[in-house]
């Protein structure tokens, strides 16, 4: 008997972020629907904001709606209200066309994480014949320089603190056969780095900025040229075949990373993570996803990060408050944006953000802590900024990218059990399996032609004989060559029986780890929409706790080989904890698709780590 | 079925408190109570309906599950939205909407709790020959909540029973009802040894051992000592529940009634909401009520203890279980892992 009690008490924690990986990118959470104030006869400005600086804007702007900066000319009055929208994703709808039915009001203000967002959305933009809707002159909100994240002891190993060290020492160590057994580490095993999607993530995007202009030896001025030299993208290319894997949020790594701390390992899930500032804060405080869940507390971990400035220079997370040059803004609306910007770039509000772990967004507050060397960052630095890309190399860059990130190997194990027969959106009637296939359909066209993908069903009493749990639908092979193959067999999937979860996912998993391909990223994607179900439920728990024991195993030690399960927990049937436990157990994340309709976001989300 | 009774139960509580409510208005009594001159409303957490009868006479009484009761008190905007004065509850359920509360960013609501009034352990009931059967085999010495929870949901012949017996069955009160709450972090305080843990400890492993404890949980399950000792060994094997709630099992002899280390504890107050301080001291002194939760069990100071009550327990001066925040994301877990 399951029980069918009330949740309240998840539902009341408000403002709480989950650990699980979601879809959207930035580096603090996920996209969320919220209620909106009712602004009444006030001016309103709508205020799309990325995730980690949420709560602080909207405590600013609920002060600013209060306060006699809020009053207008005319006896107006403005009426902030600020939503959630990480940059990528915000990026892509103002390119693209903002459903407000769907994603809320139009936004008067774009507070992205980086400026280099509005470069990338004017480029889309003039792509298509229209005006540029971000200004390059906006008031920055708050700063956070881009970081390499390394434990203490790696980063003095390779001379810090004493020692400059940049994106070249990264390059070296990735290309080394020996990892960090040349630097009188071997049982460090590789040279791993952890670093976010360009397209998702703004420390992914500032990454690659970074890592362009340490190939060129310049500090500003990035050219198209550049980036044709062969030698800058070798050198990208070099880089990036050091990456364990990418996705949506840095929070994945530094989640992985703590729990390898706590552990006693640190060493051997990443060497390196490209992450903002802020974010190293709030791991060496005890907090690594920079949220104090329900009854969660702070422990700081065994090994602290050190945040590694790089030599060739940084970028900064600018936080940017862009009144966009758009239709729906009106003179009003921007006499009113214009105040509510003037009101966060007070004194005494730019204090706040160092609370956050932010440097201050104007010079008249000065940093403080706890940007301090004792939480492993230098207030003094950086002591040399990159300047931002003109759009069309912002652009470029990325479809660079898009050839030169390291090459994935990826097993798609989908569940098809008979739930999966179930209605998945009410409005159209399809099934929880019409979405899937759907969204598993268009997430191949993000695998670039070179990844290796196959496709797997599950369920009981497959195959012709009836006793198969899994079925090998497509064998691996070079996307490029079977990309239709693979999306006519999803098609034809159709609903079956059980749920054989614990034994498909520790076969799936063992046949992964003996086709390892050490030059790629390797990886399961489990699609699953219930909870364990086969002949015999008496071994459950065994099961489960052999699965979590081996793929724990094929993780570890100098000599290991690491395969990312990614499962997908999928309608509302679907045991999120079990999954979560099985990502956990490979350093990998769970994604929570518990509303089939989000599982096209979702899906995406899960391919951003390829 | 049982989660459909539930929901009926649940149901007919929420109407039966609108249906009081509304006598009480057409009396001309503030159900909210917090204006001068009005009488004090207390709300009773459901299994304590019996006790606060007491009280009739002096405050208006309603009776209602301690999570009703702890949502409106979250998410009210003020005592008047609240409807409630004085709140009779363990008193995790106070920090547990104290810390929703301050997530949430509102503003305070509940005040100080009064002075403990009655107590009562938790404690573990068991067929006699379950136990023994853990005790010779999982358990390898006397049974804990760590334990039993390895064993649950598995065959007994894998842990030490028979296998006529089918698996190792855990019944517990309902973790949303009042005192379901306390048997749930008493559960986790052995599973971690003490009460010092937090939600950063609620990792995978404890996920799947509290997801066993609670197999064949149900929220309808509000007196599980009862549906046992009714219904046989074949319903639950052992059950987790407050010794007052566990009475009828000490004068039996075919059960056990175990007090599993750490021995956490139900310690009944008084919650004053919206500045209530004295209303809820008043209660919270009133001999009727101290009298009436005596003689249902609880331990009362100066009051005798009920028939079934093991006075050889001693009590530890604290409730062995976590702050408010770890009980709600306790129990977020619990609903989690148990569908």
């Amino acid at each position: 008997m399951r029980r069918s009690g009330p949740r309240w008490v998840t539902a009341l924690v408000v403002g709480a972020i989950s650990a699980t990986a979601c879809s959207g990118g930035d580096d603090g959470g996920r996209d969320g629907e919220a209620t909106l104030a009712d602004p009444g006869d006030c001016v309103t400005v709508d205020v799309a904001s990325s995730p980690e600086k949420l709560e602080l804007l909207g405590d600013l702007a609920d002060s600013f709606n209060d306060s006699d900066a809020a009053r207008l000319a005319n006896d107006d009055c403005a009426f902030v209200r600020v939503q959630n929208k990480s940059s990528g994703a915000a990026e892509q709808l103002l390119a693209n066309g903002w459903d407000e039915s769907v994603e809320g009001p139009l936004p008067v203000i774009w507070s992205p994480a980086a400026s280099t967002w509005g470069q990338v959305l004017n480029q889309h933009l003039s792509e298509e014949g229209q005006p540029a809707m971000a200004p390059t002159d906006a008031a920055s909100f708050m700063l956070t320089p881009l970081v390499i994240a390394m434990p203490r002891p790696m980063a003095e190993a390779l001379g810090w603190p004493d020692t400059p060290l940049g994106w070249a020492d990264v390059l070296a160590l990735a290309r080394d056969g020996a990892g960090w057994g040349s630097r009188g580490h071997p049982e460090w095993g590789a040279f791993r780095l952890g670093k976010t999607n360009p397209n998702f993530s703004t420390s992914g995007l500032s990454a690659l900025i970074a890592q362009a202009y340490a190939a060129t030896g310049k500090t500003s001025g990035l050219s198209l040229e550049d980036l044709a030299n062969p030698a800058v993208a070798s050198f990208a290319s070099g880089v990036e075949s050091a990456v364990v894997h990418y996705g949506d949020t840095t929070l994945t790594f530094l989640n992985n990373w703590y729990r390898a701390d706590q552990r006693g390992n640190p060493y051997q899930y990443v060497s390196a993570v490209a992450v903002e500032e802020k974010s190293l804060i709030d791991y060496n405080s005890g907090n690594p996803d920079g949220i104090l869940d329900q009854g969660e507390e702070p422990r700081e971990p065994r090994v602290p990060l050190v945040a590694i400035y790089p030599e060739e220079g940084t970028v900064y997370s600018d936080n940017p408050l862009m009144v966009l040059d758009a239709e729906w803004v009106d003179a009003q609306q921007r006499e009113a944006a214009t105040a509510f910007i003037d009101y966060v770039q007070t004194p005494e509000n730019q204090e706040q953000v160092l609370e956050y772990g932010f440097r201050p967004g104007i010079d008249d507050v000065p940093v403080a802590a706890p940007i301090s060397e004792a939480n492993g960052v230098n207030p003094a630095t950086p002591q040399t900024l990159l300047d931002v890309p003109e759009p069309e190399v912002l652009a470029r860059l990325l479809d660079d990218w898009a050839t030169q990130r390291r090459s994935a190997r990826v097993q798609i194990v989908i569940d098809v059990s008979g739930s999966m027969g179930d209605p998945g959106d009410p409005e159209t009637g399809a099934t929880k399996l019409d979405l899937a296939k759907e969204a598993a359909i268009a997430a191949l066209e993000e695998f670039k032609e070179d990844d290796q993908v196959g496709l797997s069903i599950f369920s009981t009493e497959l195959g012709d004989q009836g006793d198969q749990e899994v079925l090998e639908l497509v064998p691996t092979s070079r996307v490029g060559d079977v990309r239709e193959q693979l999306a006519n067999r999803i098609r034809d999937l159709v609903p079956t029986n059980n749920t054989p979860l614990y034994a498909v996912t520790q076969r799936t998993y063992e046949d992964a780890l003996a086709a390892f391909d050490p030059a790629r990223i390797n990886a399961v994607v489990l699609l699953s929409d219930g909870r364990n179900q086969d002949d015999d439920s008496a071994d459950d728990r065994d099961q489960l706790a052999e699965l979590i024991d081996t793929l724990q195993a094929g993780g570890e030690g100098q000599a290991s080989r690491p395969v990312r399960v990614f499962p997908i927990a999928y309608g509302d049937d679907a045991d999120l904890p079990t999954l979560r436990q099985i990502a956990e157990a490979t350093s990998a994340a769970v994604y929570d698709s518990s509303d089939p309709t989000s599982i096209d976001k979702v899906f995406t989300a899960v391919v951003s780590n390829f | 079925m049982k989660a459909v009774a539930a929901l009926a139960v649940a149901v007919g509580l929420i109407v039966a408190a609108i249906l009081t409510r509304d006598a009480l208005d057409d009396d001309g009594d503030s159900a909210g109570g917090t204006s001068a001159g009005s009488r004090t409303t207390l709300v009773c957490a459901a299994g304590l309906a019996d006790a606060c009868a007491e009280l009739e006479d002096d405050v208006n009484v309603r009776v209602e599950a301690a999570s009703v009761t702890a949502e409106r008190l979250a998410t009210a905007a003020d005592a008047d939205e609240a409807a409630v004065d004085v709140w009779l509850a363990p008193a995790p359920w106070a920090d547990v909407v104290v810390d929703a509360r301050e997530r949430a960013g509102a503003p305070d609501l509940v005040g100080e709790p009064s002075a403990v009034i009655g107590r009562s352990p938790v404690v573990l009931v068991l067929w006699n020959d379950r136990a023994a059967a853990l005790e010779a085999g999982a358990c390898g010495g006397p049974v804990e909540w760590r334990c039993l929870g390895d064993a649950a949901d598995r065959p007994w012949d894998t842990v030490g029973g028979e296998s006529a017996w089918g698996r190792v069955n855990v019944g517990l009160t309902d973790p949303d009802a009042a005192t379901g709450l306390v048997v749930l972090g008493g559960a986790a305080s052995g599973y971690f040894g003490n009460a010092d843990y937090a939600a950063n400890d609620l990792d995978g492993e404890f996920s799947g051992w509290l997801g066993a404890l609670g197999a064949q949980a149900d929220s309808a399950a509000t007196d599980v000592v009862n549906e046992m000792l009714t219904r046989g060994p074949g319903q639950f094997s052992a059950v987790g529940a407050l010794e007052a709630g566990a009475l009828d099992a000490a004068d039996r002899d075919d059960v056990r009634v175990i007090y599993p280390a750490p021995v956490a504890t139900a310690d009944l107050v008084a919650i004053p909401i919206g500045g209530a301080e004295g209303a809820a001291g008043d209660i919270a002194g009133n001999d009727d009520l101290r009298q009436a939760l005596s003689e249902s069990g609880w331990r009362v100071d100066g009051e005798p203890l009920a028939a079934g009550v093991d006075g050889g327990i001693d009590l530890a001066a604290d409730d062995s279980l976590p702050e408010g925040g770890v009980l709600g994301a306790l129990l977020a877990r619990w609903n989690e892992v148990t569908g």
